[in-house]
């Protein structure tokens, strides 16, 4: 008897351990100078020392490709991060990672997707009038 | 005598077995987190009349999007959460028949929507905090 559960046992351990694994890493964006975000000074800081810092906005790109990824998967709904004003300055770094558990009898997948937002409002004379900074990718 | 009928019942219980494995062939669960989670209780940081648009940003970061209006503009944050889970039986050796398949997806997000005056002062704000109705499977 003892043979029989030893058989059965061994059955099932191969068919649920002996698969795989997934572990997938996306970056999509600049890496922003976070060292940088605490030198903005509102009423100080131009747009011209933003661009310099931080280069070219995204808010005047089109959506980034895992976001467009995301809302064609209809995972996020709505629109994201969208500022198509000229008094708006956005910044996003996308990070995503994804792990994963292949069984025979059970599959697992996670997905976990963060940003680094800084997003800044200008006044009428092109200087900083207040911002959002997030570092989200820490919280990976 | 004894060996045979414990063979015979080690073979039924075997062919049981490698049945049962065949016809309960997958379960698939799927999770997807999108954003950051809304830092902050809006009852506690929020005060209509008073809170600016700077105190905003600066307790709750940069909002996922502005929408503008004549009289002032909208933020919003928002934080989403999908769960999905799938439980198939099937025979995938011979006949690769589908007996059953059973799918759940459920989505949620938290989201926070602050109205702000022309002066860029809070008028008034909704939150709804949906990922904590979400069920494990």
């Amino acid at each position: 008897m003892k043979r029989i559960f030893a058989s059965t046992a061994g059955i099932l351990f191969v068919l649920l351990f002996c698969t795989g694994c997934i572990v997938g890493r996306y970056y999509e964006g600049p890496d922003m100078l976070a060292e940088k975000v605490k030198d903005i000074k509102p009423g100080v800081t131009t747009k011209e020392e933003i661009i310099e810092w931080f280069g070219p906005p995204q808010n005047y790109m089109s959506p980034t490709v895992f976001n467009k990824i995301l809302r064609d998967l209809d995972i996020t709904g709505e629109p994201l991060g969208t500022f198509p004003f000229a008094n708006i300055l956005s910044y996003q770094y996308d990070q995503a990672n994804i792990s994963g558990v292949i069984l025979v009898l059970f599959n697992y997948a996670e997905a976990r997707v963060k940003s680094d937002h800084l997003v800044i409002f200008l006044d009428d004379n092109e200087r900083v009038k207040y911002y959002g900074w997030r570092r989200g990718t820490k919280e990976l | 005598m004894g060996g045979e009928g414990e063979r015979r019942s080690y073979r039924r219980i075997l062919a049981v077995t490698l049945l049962l494995i065949i016809a309960l062939c997958s379960c698939t669960i799927g999770r997807v987190y999108r954003g950051s989670e809304i830092r902050e209780d809006p009852k506690k940081q929020i005060a209509p009349g008073i809170t600016t648009k700077a105190d905003i940003l600066r307790i709750f970061g940069p909002p996922d999007w502005v929408q503008k209006q004549f009289d002032g503009d909208i933020f919003v944050y928002a934080y989403a959460r999908k769960n999905s889970s799938t439980l198939t039986l099937k025979e995938p050796v011979f006949t690769n028949i589908t007996f059953f398949t059973f799918n759940r997806v459920q989505q949620k997000r938290d989201s926070l929507v602050i109205l702000f005056g022309k002066g860029g002062v809070v008028k008034d704000y909704g939150h709804y905090k949906g990922t904590g109705e979400l069920s494990p499977l």
